[in-house]
């Protein structure tokens, strides 16, 4: 292991009172000997830190503050350290500086008033990406070009996925993702949102490598940031795609589903770019795919529209969310897995657990599998409406 | 993968049939011999994928740069013959929508020739 806990974090803020309630808030973590924190008045007296003590690991920064603001200081942080992560703290639904501070390395971010908890998952996320790409660093000499190029791209990818899911008496959600040993680029992602809201993606970027993955990582993160605040799943597609098509010099393009649910109304609404549609299956264990929407893949084409579709899930009503790795799966006599097993597969599910139930979709691939290698990732989401929800 | 130049019609119109897998490791050729057609001022291009068995998504981007190159030059690219299984790709990824897909290489040629 190349990091050890405690992690050294630098929080930089021209609000005094951050200092004693960031103290109080994460008093556990820092008596567990997991978080260290410094502080900073502003961008200066933070390269300053930078400069003088050559263990900080993080940067958690305010944007607007006096003699240097939080973008100015991230152009400089790499020029200090470039292995640095950094987490930008923003006003809510403030895209322009959330992509500016994206475009300039920041590695995630926190919408203001911080919520602690949400804080405290992407400062691990953070540290656990800086983690693995110190490792990926530290192998670099071991490896010929292109394996570690795949080994960073593949780290990359494992470090953006959530590792644990919302906790909500009226639903379960669970996720996983099954690399393939060298292609692929799926991701899946949750975001809380507003009034107990929960938005969910599931993704697939048409290429591999580090170019690859770099995009993954900005298409979760503009997902994340145009879903806060956003008018609905067309919408962030809408906003998304144009995002991605200004900076995209390759013809590389992201295929998506990007859905949210309302607890308070069962009411699920989805988009798609270019991507398979949502499966709903009842619980009697019949199913339906939902209506395409007709969106096409992410990255492509500017100023496109995306139309988004709703159902009200009924208690106890489940969505499959999948990438084309289930789908296509194939047997070394190149069959292909398909939707009717996909449907036999979710059909069979044990009932209340959505853990269960999307294990046993990755089970069934690989039974029909058998021992020839994936070709491409495998990505599965299973949101379940409780019974009781 | 094996790509072949089935036609080349009196106004200039080529027509390539695509055989066998266009995955991962076969499509940066697929980019070179497709791209060097294109680049050679082929004015339509048609591709027929009757025989086309797979096609990674790496390798659609392809087809989408190929289309959007010939597009600036005031050239076109359209696919024909293609099976269910792939044109459900296309459907579903929107692609559709960007490359003309057409039922027989006659009904692309005509197309390609107006």
């Amino acid at each position: 292991m190349v990091v050890k806990p405690p992690y050294k974090i630098l929080v930089v803020d021209d609000e005094p009172d951050l200092e004693p309630l960031m103290l109080q808030r994460m008093r556990r973590n820092i008596r567990r000997g997991q978080y260290n924190f410094v502080f900073a008045r502003n961008g200066v007296q933070a390269l300053d830190r930078l400069h003088q003590e050559d263990d900080i690991d993080m940067v958690v920064s305010d944007i607007n503050m006096p003699e240097m603001d939080g973008l100015t200081l991230l152009q400089q942080i790499p020029k200090v350290d470039p292995n640095i992560r950094s987490i930008i703290v923003s006003a809510y639904g403030d895209m322009e500086n959330i992509r500016t501070a994206m475009n300039r390395g920041a590695f995630d971010f926190v919408t203001k008033p911080i919520d602690f908890r949400d804080l405290r998952v992407t400062i691990d996320r953070t540290l656990q990406h800086l983690m693995e790409w110190r490792e990926a660093l530290a192998s670099r000499d071991q490896l010929v070009a292109l394996q570690n190029e795949l080994t960073v791209a593949s780290k990359m990818q494992q470090s953006i996925l959530p590792t644990h899911f919302p906790d909500h008496p009226g639903y379960q959600l669970f996720a996983n993702m099954e690399p393939a040993r060298s292609v692929g680029g799926d991701f899946f992602d949750v975001v809380t949102l507003e009034n107990e809201r929960i938005g969910m993606t599931v993704a697939d970027v048409s290429d591999k490598g580090v170019p690859a993955a770099l995009f993954m990582m900005s298409t979760r993160t503009l997902i994340k940031g145009a879903a806060i605040g956003s008018a609905g799943p067309g919408d962030v597609l809408r906003e998304v795609n144009n995002l991605l098509f200004e900076d995209n010099e390759t013809e590389m393009f992201v295929t998506v589903l990007y859905a949210e649910y309302n607890p308070a109304t069962g009411e699920f609404v989805y988009a798609s770019g270019g991507h398979d549609p949502p499966l709903l299956v009842r619980p009697d264990g019949s199913s339906t795919s939902l209506p395409l929407t007709g969106g096409i893949a992410l990255g492509l084409l500017p100023d496109l529209d995306y139309r988004q579709n709703s159902v009200i899930l009924e208690p106890g009503e489940t969505i499959v969310l999948y990438t084309d790795g289930v789908s296509e799966a194939m047997t070394s006599d190149e069959e292909q897995f398909g939707l009717e097993r996909l449907r036999d597969a979710v059909a069979a599910d044990p009932g209340e657990d959505a853990e269960a139930a999307n294990e046993a979709v990755f089970e069934a691939v690989s039974d029909f599998v058998g021992d020839n290698p994936p070709s491409d990732d495998i990505t599965c989401l299973t949101f379940r409406r409780t019974v009781s929800g | 993968m094996k790509l072949t130049v089935v036609n080349v019609t009196e106004n200039g119109v080529m027509v390539v049939a695509i055989e066998g897998r266009v995955d991962s490791s076969t499509a940066p050729k697929f980019r070179r011999v497709l791209g060097g057609v294109a680049d050679a001022g082929t004015k339509g291009l048609v591709l027929d994928l009757e025989n086309l068995r797979f096609i990674s998504s790496a390798a659609l981007g392809v087809l989408l740069e190929v289309t959007k190159a010939q597009a600036r030059r005031g050239g076109m690219l359209a696919v024909c013959s293609v099976p269910d299984a792939l044109r459900k790709i296309l459907e579903i990824s929107g692609f559709d929508q960007i490359i003309p897909v057409h039922d027989s290489q006659a009904e692309a040629l005509a197309a390609c020739s107006r």
